[in-house]
């Protein structure tokens, strides 16, 4: 069973807005699940139709195999939600907040706990929550997602509103969650957020699926392979690599062999070709194409 | 029971806000202080039951407003913060939302109201020496009643509107059209009907219309329970100022149901706008 699967989703506003245009994802148990895309690509849209904020005009949503719409309390029972644009309650303390979430999970966590795993102060949870800075803010509902081990957790821009220490901290938290079996649905716009933790990506564009895969998969699909650059004391005249299999393009410098490969296992046969000829190696670097350039590669091509 | 646990956080988060026991503190001012007024003002003739009665004046004006500020936000106010997601997002649903609040908001109200008129009750013995025990406990009830209707309207117009702007622009039309201009509603049609100005008697039509309104009812209801107790109250009863047999319907207990009515239906429209709304 997937943990959630849409079917032709879809979210108009007004007569022709397409907010989320005939969506099919399905997002498997127990995976990182990164939901990637500009502001506006509908990323947002589509969490609040799995959440049953908003309805979908067509199409239909099933998250750990329930009806999104039908069957919205027993889903909310087993999933964990940090939605977008969400407020706390300002008068009440964290405390407070995090009983009124297990009483209306029905669990039986301890609160202490869930300070601990989301790095909040137990001093800064007797205090109200108006007070708190975003961060704060955010760890603090945080927890109450993890509130109830949830199956699933849906985070929506998770790493808004933390310093880079605590977006690394998320990283971790959502590692560990994953490694205990929780599957996690993680929407972001900064994408080496996701390119740490993810095992596949899906990329929003403009209310439309433009990617689904691994991040390897995405840079060998768009051929922007890694490429290895080797130096040499001096560049042998009997170097081939035409043949070598995952290399798209072999560039000579005159001290250097620059290869672009798009599979990794061709940068160790390029290595082995350079030393086969008997040539030295002074040195190598490899640069891999940033998760930006992807992005931007899978964007552009919708506009186009 | 996941609507219990929605009610217990809101009155939690109300007795935290300055603005309730403003509210409150106002409200015991006011109830004692109309309870006082014809022990102060010995033309008046005071007794007991017309002390009463003077509550009851102020006090639909005043709870109704109270009831209506301290609920018209419920749910609008936490469209427009953010923080719906957060309940909706842990498992209550719109409708465990709805009913929370109606009854966190209405447990509020009437602890108010019920300080409001132990305080009241408290200068009547005074200023007296003597409390009409039942007409004192039916007031006090039928108090209790009004402003958990109006609670109840104010959260069916909260449940209603996206934003806290529009929930205000909506409570205070409906302020303005229930409490206030409700009033004239029966003259005018008097007028038009007859050509004149009511006068010391009126036929009981003119009291169905006067009882569409909660605040109409409410005040139906009060006389009924002040001249029925009898003696001295100096205000005029429902048999003065009807022509004729006065209709069974135009006594307390109909016009609680009226006020379950407005209690009721406000709130259900509410909840079928909510329910369907898209809270993006």
């Amino acid at each position: 069973m997937a943990a959630i699967e849409t079917s032709a989703l879809t979210k108009r506003y007004g007569g022709d807005v397409f907010a989320v245009s005939d969506l099919d994802l399905v997002v498997e148990e127990g995976e990182i699940f990164g939901f990637l895309g500009p502001n506006g690509a509908g990323k947002s849209t589509t969490i609040n139709m799995l959440l049953d904020f908003v309805r979908p005009t067509s199409g239909s949503a099933t998250v750990l195999g329930m009806d999104a719409q039908t069957e919205t309390r027993a889903i909310h029972e087993r999933i964990g939600v940090l939605p977008d644009a969400y407020g706390l309650y300002d008068r009440l303390d964290g405390y407070t907040h995090l009983r009124f979430a297990i009483d209306l999970k029905g669990a039986d966590d301890d609160p202490d706990a869930l300070l601990d795993a989301v790095g909040l102060d137990q001093s800064a949870a007797e205090r109200a929550v108006g007070g708190y800075s975003k961060g704060m803010t955010q760890r603090l509902a945080l927890a109450l997602a993890l509130v109830g081990d949830p199956d699933l957790l849906i985070l929506d821009e998770p790493t808004s509103g933390l310093d880079p220490n605590g977006a690394r901290e998320l990283r971790e938290l959502v590692r560990a969650q994953a490694e205990a079996g929780t599957t996690i649905f993680f929407s972001s716009h900064v994408l080496e957020q996701v390119e740490a933790v993810c095992d596949r990506v899906g990329i929003m564009n403009d209310g439309r699926l433009v990617a689904v895969d691994t991040i390897d998969g995405l840079r060998s699909a768009l051929g922007e392979g890694a490429t290895i650059r080797v130096a040499v004391d001096d560049v042998p005249d009997s170097l081939d690599l035409s043949d070598v299999a995952g290399i798209t393009a072999v560039t000579l410098e005159p001290n250097a062999v620059r290869a672009t490969c798009t599979d990794p296992a061709a940068k160790l046969e390029v290595l082995d070709r350079i030393r086969a000829t008997g040539a030295d190696i002074v040195d190598f670097t490899t640069h891999e194409p940033s998760l930006e350039s992807l992005f931007s590669a899978y964007t552009a091509e919708v506009e186009a | 029971m996941k609507w219990l646990v929605v009610a217990r956080k809101d009155v939690a988060d109300a007795v935290r806000s300055r603005l309730f026991w403003g509210v409150v503190a106002l409200f015991v001012v006011v109830t004692a202080g109309s309870a006082a007024t014809p022990a102060l003002i010995p033309a008046l003739g005071g007794t007991p039951a017309l002390a009463l009665g003077i509550t009851t004046e102020f006090g639909a004006i005043f709870i109704s407003i109270a009831a209506i500020v301290a609920a018209y936000l419920s749910i609008a106010g936490e469209r427009e913060s953010g923080s719906i997601r957060i309940l909706l997002g842990l498992p209550a649903t719109r409708r465990d939302v709805v009913l929370g609040k109606v009854v966190g908001r209405s447990l509020v109200v009437a602890v108010a109201v019920l300080i409001g008129y132990a305080v009241a009750g408290g200068v009547i013995l005074a200023a007296y020496g003597n409390l009409p025990l039942v007409p004192y406990l039916a007031i006090t009830g039928l108090t209790t009643l009004f402003a958990v209707t109006f609670v109840a309207i104010a959260v069916g117009i909260s449940a209603a509107t996206a934003s806290r702007g529009r929930a205000m622009l909506v409570a205070i039309a409906v302020f303005l059209g229930l409490v206030v201009l409700w009033d004239l509603v029966p003259q005018l049609v008097y007028v038009a009907a007859t050509g004149g100005f009511p006068g010391q008697t009126v036929p009981a039509w003119y009291y169905y219309i006067e009882l569409l309104s909660p605040t109409g009812a409410y005040g139906i209801a009060t006389t009924d329970i002040l001249t029925g107790a009898g003696g001295g109250v100096g205000m005029p009863g429902l048999d003065d100022r009807i022509e004729g047999d006065v209709p069974g319907f135009l006594s307390w207990w109909g016009m609680t149901v009226v006020l379950l009515v407005w209690a009721a239906v406000p709130l259900l429209a509410g909840y079928t706008r909510f329910r369907r709304a898209d809270l993006g």
